[in-house]
């Protein structure tokens, strides 16, 4: 049994413009102690998906519509929210883009790595005291004794995202669901930070579900990824198997769009047009106002299709590997 | 999380001023109220054609047809007021120029924007021109007409047995001049909400008062945003000690209780007009928009764009009213909308406590004087005059203050 | 933190002196003769006697020196001489509006005008002569010490004496009429009082100086104003501060009453919208606080008053007063009773204003805050709803209201004039509405100072609660 498991998830948004279709089933997987990149371009339902999975979706106007989530066997979409409660923080926790905006600027680090540490296990506040001091420690902060009685606006972005961790990881959860990380951090604390996070998973054996745009993040941390278009599944496949051999011309673009791929002097191959806007979805395949291959049985929603072992592709016309992959 | 919703495809970008339009289009609520406040504008404009004690037109037998309404309007005796007479004006241009404008106007809308905004420039200067002149008219017209108080007259001549040809406004009562004998009279068809202790027909007196009301609320505004705007732009911009000597200004004149120095000072001046009452709250009130300019100059004056305005070798002057001020506009609008709302508020309080100008028809005297008569005609009828007028003028400006605020923006 | 509390508490020194500057200026430069009214009139018409009386009224309220800054001693020959004339010249010669100028200039000016009075006197025009030896008799008066401290009857004596100087100079002046002999005879007797005292009638530089800065109204107010007198009332002439004093109780009792009300209302009303935002009961919320936030406090009141009050449909509660004024002897409780039955309409109406106003701020504050990141941390935490909201929404959101708890310190003591007029509450905003029908000069001031000097203090306590709940706030 995975460890969780999204099935159809469906996540909408229900607007004065509009119904926003921001995830519109999405399905796969996390083992425990494997990471699962999810990638995509900005708007393409990465964080409504995993906003979902806590039901953290600010309702209205949001609402999932449809799918199942399974932590451990258990539908979270349809938990009473009192026992999603118990799961929140605990078995599951979060850690989010923004560090800088993520903390309580009114309280201390402190107290709010203690609260979430009382409110899940049963100790006194010496005791969860010591146990923040600790993981404060394990992440990597200096003269934790100190930090722990400061407000957040006293420490850096980098401090702040690694208090962010040391709270998320401070009652081993079995799930870390990280999204975007490292995106407002520089790049020296980018990869401390994945760093950090790949180590203590070997620690603690939790399954991570990573969330970034940046392929590069995905090809040194991750074990499967997961590409994500217009809230709906693009590609998912072993993380050395999408390098090698990405069927979606979608996943094709993004990585022919990587720098490091572009013979040195080249002008760099970009996909041509943008995210279309949630509201103007096209209807079937989403990609295919922007896709080379289109045709009109495009129009249809397109079908899973097996590439190989733990490799799927969701498109009509699967590419062959595309040239010059590594 | 969602992104916007991309916008429709045009020929070019809306411009900022577009974009909160449609934003605030989008309100209906607001949208509603802003309707609403146009009513009362032409409520306001239109008055002496809804109530006026002079015949629209007027035949005595086989007589010339004459129009003394329309002599009335330019009658330095008869509106005595000032306010009165910019209304009237407005009413002179706005019936002649009103329709045509309004379709020039509607027809810039295909312009390409540059070209656009000349247009409506051109018809904005056009439209004060035009009310200059009107105004500059009647200063230079004679004022020799007879003070004839027509009902009387025409009630005299018929009981000689002369045919009187006499049309009125709906109204036909002086929103000035009582006719004691119908003191205090209880609402009637003559007098739908009554009259008051002076015999004065009291919805005739709320229609006029609307001019006041709004004359007040529009003016004082105008006056301490432009004044705030300034010093708040001095500040802003230049900062060091500039800044310093306007912030302690500001400090000094928010410590002082508003309403109290207001109340004062009004007090002191004999002679009180609603020119004073303007002067007064503008004075007290500057504050508000010099502390929104200055701290939207301080937030602007590091921004890139006004760094690259810098870089570019712009003049001063050109980065102060091209490139930061405009930015400052979103909020000045909003504090503006919301600041004639409390003028209007102030002035009534001053009118109620009885140090408003006494010789003009203002809301809340009328309600001063219900008070005392405890008749409830003349406590509700200003009464809800304010408060309907102050409502649609803080709908608007939740409206305004909504479309600006990108956070909202949906 | 404390080096800060102390900066801006001095900082409220100087802070306080431009607000009386500019009180000060506004009031007195606003047109109308300050204690026209009460002191009898100064025009042309009023009667020898009158004149007098508002002339020693003028100088007992200071009212005959400049504002700000007294240049008076700058005056020369030829001004002085054109002041004489225009005053004596014949009726229609001069216009009225000049004369009175410089009649009143004559009267105020005093000792400078000595000197070149003197030279007058002795101007080969007889008629001048004459007038100048009137104007001399106005401009060497002695003023009489108004200095209500220290030794009573040394001053009572002082000013026996300058009472008599006073009366002695006033009869070397002369008819038109009067003989040769009696016009050279007082002529000599000016000369001689002149040479008495000739340093009276000189000035250094350093004096001039001093003259033009602290011989004005503003600086006689002051050096009264640092020991703390505000003066005394012009109608009943008891010191204002003790009336002000007396009438800010009723003013607490009403306003403290009102504001506690309001935000054990408006907070909680404040924070259910803000959860339930864009539900019906929001709806229903907003829209309700929204029609109080735009009545007018005199509209609510005065229609309170007509619907509750005697001969009205629901008598339930008294026309007005704070209290019953012709009760017999009660006790505490049943006073304390009686109060609050009569404040109950006023505190609803007061209530309504400062509810809508609040709830509207508690509302902005909490939705604001409710979409941070950081409560989204905090449910993804695990927490319940009530414990995001009160404990990590309701610190950050309730930080506008605190703030504005501060600027309501000075309405809480000060009062509502509107509220305190309609019912009838003698309070400083009822106090305040009748000294400035009265022209009570030293009475308005005080309240506009004593109100300033509140709403000081209550920037100040919000802005250090402010750094209290906030930590991002350092205030060093």
């Amino acid at each position: 049994m995975p460890l969780l498991e999204l099935i159809d998830l469906r996540t909408h948004f229900f607007t004065d413009a509009g119904v926003l279709r921001s995830v519109d089933g999405v399905s796969f997987s996390v083992e425990a102690g494997e990471t699962v990149g999810v990638v995509g371009e900005s708007g393409c339902g990465k964080s409504v998906t995993a906003m979902s999975i806590l039901r953290l979706i600010p309702e209205p106007p949001g609402r999932i519509v449809g799918g199942e989530i399974r932590f451990l066997g258990q539908d979270l979409v349809r938990m009473p929210i009192a026992a999603l409660r118990k799961v929140r923080g605990n078995s599951i926790s979060m850690i989010f883009q923004e560090p800088m905006t993520s903390l309580n600027p009114v309280y201390t680090v402190g107290d709010q790595i203690i609260e979430a540490i009382l409110l899940h296990q049963d100790v006194d506040e010496d005791r969860a005291r010591e146990i923040a001091l600790d993981m404060l420690r394990k992440v990597g902060i200096p003269a934790p004794e100190q930090r722990i009685d400061e407000y957040p606006h006293q420490l850096s972005g980098g401090m702040k995202q690694r208090v962010m961790i040391a709270m998320a990881l401070s009652c081993q959860p079995k799930l870390l669901i990280a999204d975007e990380p490292t995106t407002a951090l520089d790049v020296t604390i980018q990869a401390q930070i994945l760093e950090l996070l790949k180590q203590l998973q070997a620690e603690q054996g939790m399954g991570i579900m990573l969330i970034t745009h940046d392929l590069g993040v995905v090809a040194e941390t991750t074990d499967k990824v997961v590409v994500l278009y217009g809230g709906q599944m693009a590609e998912v496949a072993p993380t050395s198997t999408l390098f090698s051999s990405a069927s979606h011309p979608y996943t094709q673009g993004l990585l022919r769009s990587l720098p490091d791929r572009a013979p040195p002097g080249s002008r760099l191959p970009t996909i041509p047009g943008m995210v279309p806007s949630p509201l103007q979805f096209p209807t079937g395949c989403r990609f295919r106002t922007r896709c080379g291959q289109a045709s009109p049985a495009c129009a249809a929603l397109p079908p899973r299709v097996e590439r190989g072992p733990g490799h799927a592709v969701w498109c009509h016309h699967p590419q062959p590997p595309a040239g010059g992959a590594a | 999380m969602t992104e916007p919703a991309a916008r429709p495809p045009v020929a070019e970008d809306p411009s900022w001023v577009d974009l909160i339009w449609v934003q605030f289009g989008k309100r209906k609520i607001a949208r509603g109220a802003l309707f609403g406040l146009l009513g009362l504008l032409l409520l306001a404009i239109y008055a002496p054609l809804l109530a006026s004690n002079k015949p629209l037109l007027w035949r005595v037998a086989d007589g010339p047809l004459s129009s003394p309404w329309l002599l009335s309007l330019f009658d330095r005796n008869f509106f005595e007021n000032g306010v009165d007479l910019f209304f009237n004006a407005l009413l002179v241009c706005v019936s002649l120029l009103g329709l045509p404008a309004a379709w020039a106007w509607r027809r810039a809308a295909t312009l390409p924007r540059a070209a656009r905004g000349a247009r409506r420039a051109r018809l904005l200067l056009g439209g004060i021109g035009a009310l200059l002149l009107t105004l500059g008219l009647n200063a230079a017209a004679p004022q020799a007409r007879p003070k004839e108080v027509y009902p009387a007259l025409q009630a005299q001549l018929e009981a000689q047995g002369t045919p009187v040809l006499a049309v009125y406004p709906p109204l036909p009562h002086s929103f000035r001049d009582g006719v004691l004998d119908q003191a205090r009279a209880r609402p009637s068809a003559a007098h739908p909400l009554g009259t008051d202790a002076a015999g004065r027909d009291v919805l005739v007196r709320l229609i006029f008062g609307a001019r006041i009301s709004l004359t007040i609320g529009v003016f004082a505004v105008s006056l301490y945003i432009s004044i705030g705007t300034v010093l708040g732009a001095l500040a802003g911009y230049f900062g060091g000690r500039v800044d310093l000597v306007i912030q302690r200004l500001i400090e000094v004149v928010i410590c002082v209780p508003s309403l109290f120095l207001i109340l004062s000072v009004a007090a002191f001046i004999e002679d009180r007009s609603i020119f004073h009452i303007m002067v007064i709250i503008a004075a007290v009130a500057w504050t508000t928009p010099a502390r929104l300019v200055r701290a939207e100059f301080l937030r602007h004056r590091n921004l890139d764009f006004v760094a690259a305005a810098r870089a570019i070798g712009y003049p001063q002057h050109t980065i102060i009213f091209a490139e930061i001020l405009p930015n400052t506009l979103g909020p000045v609008l909003v504090s503006a909308t919301f600041g004639v709302a409390s003028a209007i508020l102030t002035e009534s309080t001053m009118s109620f406590l009885g140090l408003g100008d006494i010789t003009v028809p203002s809301w809340g005297q009328m309600l001063n004087a219900g008070r005392t008569t405890s008749e409830w005609t003349l406590i509700l009828a200003p009464g809800f005059a304010i408060f309907v007028t102050v409502s649609l003028l803080n709908l608007v400006g939740d409206g305004f203050r909504d479309a600006i605020d990108p956070k909202l923006r949906r | 933190m404390l080096q800060y509390t102390i900066r801006r508490v001095l900082l409220i020194f100087p802070t306080f002196f431009l607000i009386s500057l500019l009180i000060f200026v506004v009031l007195n430069v606003a047109p109308g003769r300050p204690g026209a009214g009460a002191g009898g009139g100064g025009g042309e018409q009023a009667g020898q006697a009158e004149q007098e009386s508002y002339r020693i009224f003028k100088e007992q309220f200071n009212l005959d020196k400049p504002i700000a800054l007294n240049l008076r001693h700058l005056t020369d020959l030829a001004e002085v001489a054109a002041w004489v004339d225009a005053v004596r010249a014949a009726p229609g010669a001069v216009p009225p509006a000049a004369r009175i100028d410089a009649q009143e200039r004559l009267e105020d000016y005093g000792l400078v005008l000595v000197p070149h009075l003197l030279v007058l006197l002795e101007d080969a025009d007889p008629e001048r002569q004459r007038a100048a030896a009137a104007w001399l008799a106005v401009a060497g008066q002695q003023r009489f010490q108004n200095d209500r401290r220290g030794d009573v009857v040394a001053a009572r004596e002082a000013n026996r004496a300058i009472a008599a100087a006073n009366q002695e100079i006033k009869g070397w002046t002369w008819t038109a009429a009067a003989p040769a002999a009696e016009v050279e005879q007082k002529r000599a007797a000016w000369r001689a009082w002149a040479a008495a005292a000739p340093d009276r009638l000189e000035w250094t530089p350093a004096e001039r100086v001093e003259m033009s800065l602290l011989d004005t109204r503003f600086a006689k107010y002051w050096q009264n104003l640092l020991l703390l007198d505000f003066g005394v009332s012009n109608i009943d002439r008891r010191p204002v501060l003790d009336t002000l004093l007396s009438k800010m109780k009723y003013s607490l009792s009403l306003g403290t009453l009102a504001v506690v009300i309001a935000y054990i209302v408006a907070v909680p009303l404040g924070i259910f919208s803000a959860v339930k935002q864009g539900t019906t009961a929001d709806l229903v919320t907003t829209i309700g606080v929204f029609v109080l936030y735009s009545l007018p406090s005199f509209f609510v009141g005065t229609v309170l008053l007509r619907i509750f009050t005697e001969g009205d449909p629901l008598a339930l509660f008294p026309t007005g007063d704070f209290e019953t004024l012709s009760a017999g002897p009660m006790t505490t409780a049943e006073r304390l009773g009686d109060i609050a039955w009569h404040l109950v309409l006023p505190v609803v109406t007061y209530t309504t204003g400062a509810l809508a106003t609040l709830s509207r701020y508690a509302r902005t504050g909490v939705i604001d805050v409710i979409r941070a990141d950081y409560i989204r941390t905090a449910r993804a935490k695990g927490l319940s709803e009530p414990v995001v909201i009160l404990k990590h929404a309701l610190r950050n959101g309730m930080i506008p209201i605190l703030t504005l708890l501060g600027s309501l310190l000075p309405t809480l003591v000060a009062g509502s004039t509107v509220i305190e007029v309609i019912f009838n509450i003698p309070g400083m905003g009822q106090h305040l509405y009748n000294a400035i029908n009265l022209r009570d000069y030293n009475a308005v001031m005080a309240v506009l100072l004593a109100s300033s000097v509140l709403s000081l203090l209550g920037i100040l306590l919000s802005d250090l609660s402010y750094a209290l709940v906030d930590p991002r706030i350092s205030l060093d």
